[in-house]
């Protein structure tokens, strides 16, 4: 079976939600609209090649270039504000969005959205407008020659077959079209499904924002992954275009830049004030899956996958036209998709965000910064699967562990006799030569070597019996594999990505214009504040912010647990005033109390 | 409270919790034996001006809190005694006003060791009253609402 026969038999069906505007294309159109470019460090771009000239072919042509300096492509001109109106109110009256996300999330979490706002004045972002003209330009060009088209490729690595499949869009408009992250012109989205030697589907994996490594898969078998016959689903994310595995809405967070060690530092403490203090809610140490930890310092959006919209693939209301990308090796010009080794730029405005979302990505073989990709070069290790033997060889390949294993045990055994005899000898002539003073620069040699094969031999022991334990795993795996048993289809994940709860979705209109607003109260309340009565600021402040978070408790239900917390926290405060009162006498009080235990316990082994 | 095993430190919450019963009591005792006569006292001194009136408004209101604290206090006791559920969201309410009014007192540099003594009692009050096993025995828990596949 080709390559390409491959892909068509084991093709994505892609599901979209409703009011999503741009859906996987060729890339020959898209960039038959753009100019190229470059830009380098402190001077203004440069076109190199203008709108209508752009071709794969000359996308391809080498292009020597200074270090910092970007390739990249421009697809469209940003609408005026009035066309871009127009594009908004149509694209409201077609995606109706549930819960928004800032009522899904505390008044901390929308504090920090209110400065992330912010920052996209400062950083460098994709035009308002930019969405709404690239809008215009897809509905063209596919009123023009109706296509979906997704790229892919069949890469064999260490006993599987991998099919990679990349959708290309020409915008991603995650943020202007529902309230995400970020836009960039032009997106590239990638699944990889996972065959056995004999073509039997086993994984697969989505890319998802950012997830990585074990995460990233599910086994065939999984019963999250749904599929149409031999075709996974991907229910792709509204404007963001991340791929998931089920139909619903995501939370997702973003951390701001900078808040790592926050964050490390409030799980250490919440560590030890639940792990050793026992206080509040039980950690859920033991269990499987844990939802992604999210950080300190972070900034809710809701990713909507929701899967009513477009379907496209075997079974859908369009269908693919695949286009197979070329080989790592065959790096010939003349390949009609030569670009993907040959173009190392982005496929859209370099916005010079210092934090990449808003610059458009490279295409499926480069990152960013134009180093390849390891889904590219490395598709098992990209989902952790390097370290997972295939079905087809797992019997085998235990066979050959213990075989392997029983090998060292014996070698182990062989040099704990042969140390075993030295040491006797050593221990001999060590109880011989104590009588005797002569003997004595002698005896100090004897005495350490002892104690140094003596420790040799211990490791040795430890190690084999160690082996032996193993063994024992790898034959009963063996028996569980060759009776046909297999590891729980969702052992390997770490973290999982589930879609919100209808609990969370359904908080009411109250809640959610609380949520619009309350942020804005706050900073109005405190400015009324600062003018009425400046001197009591601090008290003013701290009352403000006391109400609003009551009232944010009623809204989300939480009252019990806002008094929890709030008491907790007074108590925290009561007990550090204590400490800087009383700092000596508690000191002393302590000192007496570790004398009393001392005194306690030796009375106690005494007596007993 | 059937279904639950009593954890070992619930004995621990009850004490402390009739003990700051009685610590409260003892103050309004103290206070409003003395209160009558001080009352007499700093009205005449009001009255030749020596002393601002609010100060008596103060010792009252001082007197009628720490009442009601001692007997709110042993309310919530009796109800912890029994593994009632409402008087772990009572004990910690109550603990909350204790901690405000405490504080309150330290911030505006009016407290003695009369207040000292009841932040110490409300710390170690809290810090049992938010124990997991505390929180499990009175059905505290906020009970979570299981993903699609299965947490």
């Amino acid at each position: 079976m080709s390559d390409l026969e491959l892909l068509r038999r084991f093709e994505p069906v892609v599901r979209f939600t409703q009011g999503e505007h741009f859906f996987p294309m060729d890339v020959d159109r898209y960039v038959s609209e753009c100019s190229l470019w470059e830009a380098c460090p402190d001077e203004p771009p440069e076109r190199l090649v203008p709108e209508t000239q752009l071709t794969l072919a000359k996308l391809a042509e080498p292009r020597p270039a200074p270090h910092g300096a970007v390739h990249y492509l421009r697809f469209v001109e940003a609408l005026t504000p009035f066309e871009a109106a127009r594009f908004v109110a149509k694209q409201r009256r077609a995606f109706k969005r549930s819960r928004g996300r800032l009522a899904r999330v505390g008044l901390t979490s929308r504090i920090i959205d209110a400065l992330f706002s912010i920052t996209l004045i400062l950083r460098g972002r994709v035009p308002g407008g930019t969405a709404a003209a690239a809008h215009d330009v897809y509905q063209r060009l596919q009123e023009k020659d109706e296509r979906y088209v997704y790229y892919g490729r069949a890469v064999r690595q260490g006993g599987f077959v991998c099919l990679q499949y990349w959708f290309f869009y020409c915008m991603n408009d995650w943020r202007s079209s529902f309230y995400g992250v970020n836009d960039h012109e032009s997106d590239w989205e990638q699944i990889i499904v996972y065959l056995s030697e004999d073509l039997a589907p086993q994984w697969v994996a989505y890319a998802s924002h950012d997830f990585t490594g074990d995460d990233l898969r599910r086994r065939w078998d999984d019963p999250e992954l749904r599929r149409e016959g031999d075709h996974p689903i991907i229910f792709a994310g509204a404007g963001s275009h991340a791929s998931y595995f089920s139909s619903g809405e995501y939370m997702h967070e973003v951390a701001l830049p900078f808040s790592g060690p926050l964050t490390r530092f409030v799980r250490a403490a919440q560590k030890f004030w639940r792990g050793t203090l026992r206080q509040g809610e039980a950690e859920e140490e033991n269990e499987k899956e844990k939802p992604r930890a999210s950080g300190v310092l972070v900034v809710p959006f809701v990713d909507y996958a929701r899967g009513d919209g477009l379907k496209i693939g075997p079974g859908g209301d369009k269908s693919w036209e695949a286009r197979l990308l070329p080989d790592t090796h065959d790096r010939s010009p003349d390949h009609p998709q030569a670009w993907t080794h040959h173009y190392r730029g982005l496929w859209g405005l370099f916005a010079r965000d210092p934090i990449a979302g808003e610059n458009a990505p490279a295409g499926p073989k480069y990152n960013r910064d134009g180093s390849v990709r390891r889904s590219w070069f490395d598709p098992l290790g990209w989902a952790g699967l390097d370290k997972v033997t295939p079905p087809s060889d797992l019997s085998a390949a235990i066979a050959e562990r213990c075989e392997a294993i029983r090998k060292r045990e014996a070698e182990s055994q062989t040099q704990v006799a042969e140390k075993m005899t030295q040491l006797r000898a050593l221990g001999l002539e060590a109880e011989a030569t104590l009588a005797a003073p002569h003997f004595k620069p002698h005896h100090a040699e004897h005495l350490k070597q002892i104690t140094e094969l003596s420790e040799s031999i211990e490791a040795l022991r430890k190690r084999t019996a160690v082996d032996h334990a193993l063994l024992e795993a790898l034959e009963m795996y063996s028996a569980r594999v060759n009776s046909g048993e297999r590891l729980p289809a969702r052992s390997h994940i770490k973290t999982a990505h589930h879609p919100s709860t209808e609990e969370t979705e359904q908080l009411g209109r109250l809640a959610e214009a609380w949520a619009a607003l309350s942020v804005g109260l706050l900073i109005l309340g405190f400015i009324i504040m600062l003018i009425a009565a400046p001197r009591f600021w601090l008290n003013g402040l701290v009352s403000l912010v006391a109400v609003i978070s009551f009232l944010e408790a009623l809204f989300r239900r939480e009252a019990k647990e806002m008094i929890q917390r709030g008491v907790v926290g007074l108590s925290l405060l009561a007990a550090a005033v204590l400490i800087y009162e009383f700092a000596l006498p508690l000191l002393v009080l302590g000192i007496i109390a570790l004398g009393v235990f001392i005194i306690v316990e030796n009375v106690r082994e005494l007596t007993g | 409270m059937k279904d639950a095993k009593r954890p070992r430190l619930l004995l621990i919450l009850v004490l402390l919790y009739f003990g700051q019963a009685a610590i409260y009591l003892t103050y309004f005792a103290l206070y409003g034996l003395h209160t009558k006569q001080a009352f007499l006292f700093f009205q005449s001194l009001a009255r030749q001006g020596l002393m601002h009136p609010e100060r008596l408004v103060t010792m009252w209101l001082l007197v009628g809190t720490w009442c009601v604290l001692g007997v709110a206090s042993v309310i919530i006791g009796v109800g912890l005694r029994r593994g009632r559920p409402w008087s772990w969201t009572a004990a910690l309410t109550l603990e909350g006003a204790i901690f405000a009014l405490a504080l309150g007192a330290y911030f505006n540099r009016q407290a003695n060791i009369m207040f000292y003594v009841g932040m110490a009692a409300a710390i170690a009050i809290t810090f049992l009253l938010n124990q997991r096993e505390i929180q499990i025995f009175y059905r505290a828990h906020r009970v979570i609402t299981e993903g699609q596949f299965g947490r």
